[in-house]
């Protein structure tokens, strides 16, 4: 399991890298000119407060790195492997949501979420997704008169 | 004084309308509802229910807004109380002395002293509303980009010392915040930044998109790694406060009413530090400061009554001065952008109905808030009990509906999700959202007050202190930091083991 001090190192790593490629970007755009600051001289102070600030985190002090780094990033496995499936099932949903549009998609989207967030029966599960999935619909669609996204179905 | 009152006629006319008085409504309903859940606060209620508002005008949208806000405020101590948990960050102290009384059978009391107290608290805030933002409003007239620069900079240091926590990190979320405003079309020469290429970066991040993303889904992939179980204390006896009561509370209120505003109005702060600090107030002076935190009213009369007075003191420099002085007031000024309303000094000219109509539905509103909060406060803890199995997912769909509906486009969508990811990331590790937020707001005006004062004074950068406005609000926020840093270090030494 990755540890918090692992974590917070690779965090750190990656505000550097970050922060060097704004500058790097910046630095296209121009940082100055005859007319004035360029449209490159904002992100580029940006880019290095970032990557500055990422150094400096890199290299905690003593008592920062004792009450920071203490613990694992997730409590377990089981819950790493939540909220990894929940990442999943939005990525999915945000997928297919253009082909089977709103209804459909925010149905099977709930069921799964249900199914990760507690084990309920597949009966309350379906009919409760369906219920409010129906109503957010109904009421969105219709009474505030947004346009979701529709599928192939045409809803 | 006699301008200010028909100005305040004008408001009434806009705010009694039955259209903004049902936004108005609506705003503290939902408001309230939001704020009863526990963790979800006002930026994730706000954000939420920003798209909602995109397609009614102007005025009635911020009316909304307003409502929602004061609406999670109030709702806020009833979780608090009932749940020992903060229905948003605000509520943290009442947890303290709050939940306590719920322990001793006094719930009802606790919630009904939080109830009014607000309720004073509002009253007050919003008459120091009405009378402050002509006054600064005169003054901002003579503001520049100078000016402006320079107050941009005091908000952002502020956000980042107020947040507590790590000032590292606090640091790099405002740099970070001002470099993704910076992606997109550049403001003052039509460049296009960090979009390679592609045309769905060249308008730049969508804000409702982000803020979703940030506050919304990555709510719900944190609350996946925790159970919720929570323990209600549902027997709500005596809502009206005793005689005595009355007595303990009442220079509580007060003082928590005055601070409270004041607090508000300063950048960066707002109602956290408020309540805090209200808390810290009345302990300090209470002849009996071995009271507190084992159930005294006071401990709940001026935290509440702080948090409340804090969101009218917070709307004056966004009205008056086009500057939103927190994350949620940054939200409300985003909602103005999108209906072509520019907030700023020239609001109250420009758009009389909407600077005097969102003052005076505060007055309404906040009646509202006092009837929703204190004879229904069972119902809202009918919602306490709402499976979170069966909220999450509800709450996702309402922000994809959400992102989706501000331009109709599924590219929006991938980035409320990919900034919710972000968001639960740095979460995770303590970096706080809120000076993100802020500075992702107030990025475009900032780097465009910034350019525009530098060719004012042909790149001499001295212009910031030449000009007394500008050059007093740097030395304020100087001061400031110097102020902040010393007590980080005394802190830090304090802790040091020898």
């Amino acid at each position: 399991m990755l540890s918090n001090k692992h974590a917070e190192q690779g965090y750190n790593a990656f505000w550097i890298l970050l922060g060097i490629g704004i500058c790097v970007e910046s630095m296209r755009y121009g940082l100055w000119s005859p007319a004035g600051l360029g449209s490159g001289f904002v992100p580029f102070v940006t880019g290095s407060v970032i990557g500055g600030m990422g150094l400096l985190l890199y290299f905690p002090g003593r008592l920062r790195a004792q009450m920071e780094h203490k613990g694992k990033f997730w409590e377990s496995r089981a819950v790493m492997k939540r909220v990894l499936l929940l990442m999943i099932v939005i990525f999915l949903m945000a997928l297919h949501l253009p082909r089977f549009g709103f209804l459909i998609t925010s149905i099977v989207g709930s069921v799964l979420m249900i199914r990760l967030i507690e084990h309920k029966d597949w009966t309350t599960v379906i009919v409760t997704s369906a219920g409010s999935c129906l109503a957010l619909y109904l009421l969105f669609q219709y009474v505030a008169k947004i346009n979701l996204p529709k599928g192939v179905l045409g809803f | 004084m006699e301008v200010i009152l028909q100005n305040l006629q004008l408001g009434f006319g806009v705010a009694l309308t039955p259209v903004n008085l049902y936004y108005c409504f609506m705003g503290c309903l939902l408001g309230t509802l939001v704020g009863v859940l526990p963790g979800i606060g006002p930026l994730a209620a706000v954000s939420l229910l920003l798209p909602i508002t995109f397609k009614i005008p102007a005025a009635s949208a911020i009316i909304m807004l307003c409502g929602v806000f004061f609406g999670t405020m109030y709702g806020g101590s009833t979780t608090s109380i009932l749940v020992n948990i903060p229905g948003e960050a605000a509520s943290v102290v009442t947890c303290i002395d709050g939940h306590q009384m719920a322990k001793k059978g006094r719930a009802g009391a606790a919630l009904g002293i939080a109830a009014i107290g607000s309720f004073i608290a509002g009253t007050i805030s919003i008459i120091g509303l009405s009378f402050f933002s002509p006054l600064l409003v005169t003054a901002a007239l003579k503001f520049g980009p100078p000016e402006f620069s320079a107050i941009m900079v005091l908000a952002f240091l502020a956000s980042i010392f107020m947040i507590g926590g790590s000032l590292r990190k606090g640091v790099l979320m405002v740099a970070l915040g001002l470099f993704v405003a910076t992606v997109g079309m550049d403001v003052v020469n039509g460049m296009e930044r960090f979009t390679f290429g592609s045309t769905n970066f060249a308008g730049g991040f969508e804000l409702v998109a982000v803020v979703m993303g940030m506050f919304g889904v990555s709510e719900i992939l944190l609350n996946m790694e925790q159970a919720f179980q929570l323990e209600i204390y549902s027997k709500i006896k005596g809502i009206y406060p005793t005689l005595k009561d009355w007595k303990d509370s009442a220079m509580p209120i007060l003082r928590g009413s005055v601070l409270g505003f004041f607090v508000g109005i300063f950048p960066g702060a707002g109602n956290v530090t408020s309540s805090f600090l209200s808390y810290a107030l009345e302990k300090k002076i209470s002849r009996h400061p071995e009271k507190f935190g084992t159930g005294a009213i006071e401990g709940v009369a001026g935290p509440e009554s702080a948090n409340n007075a804090a969101v009218a003191g917070a709307m004056i420099p966004l009205l008056s001065l086009g500057l939103p002085c927190n994350p949620v007031t940054a939200l409300m000024m985003g909602a103005l952008i999108v209906h072509g309303v520019q907030p700023g000094p020239t609001l109250m000219a420009q758009h009389p109905d909407v600077f005097w109509g969102v003052i005076a539905s505060f007055y309404v509103g906040n009646v509202m808030l006092l009837v929703l909060n204190l004879p229904l406060v069972g119902l809202w803890v009918q919602f306490l009990k709402i499976p979170y199995w069966a909220l999450f997912p509800l709450i996702l769909l309402l922000c994809i509906i959400g992102t989706y509906s501000a331009n109709h486009n599924m590219f929006d969508v991938w980035v409320m999700i990919a900034f919710g990811v972000i968001g639960y990331l740095l979460r995770k590790r303590n970096y706080e959202l809120g000076p993100f937020v802020l500075a992702l707001v107030l990025g475009p005006l900032f780097e465009q007050s910034f350019r525009q004062s530098l060719l004012m004074s042909n790149q001499d950068p001295t212009i910031f202190f030449t000009r007394p406005i500008s050059a007093i609000t740097l030395a304020i926020a100087f001061v400031m930091s110097l102020f902040f840093l010393a007590g980080i270090w005394k802190a830090r030494a304090r802790a040091m083991p020898d």
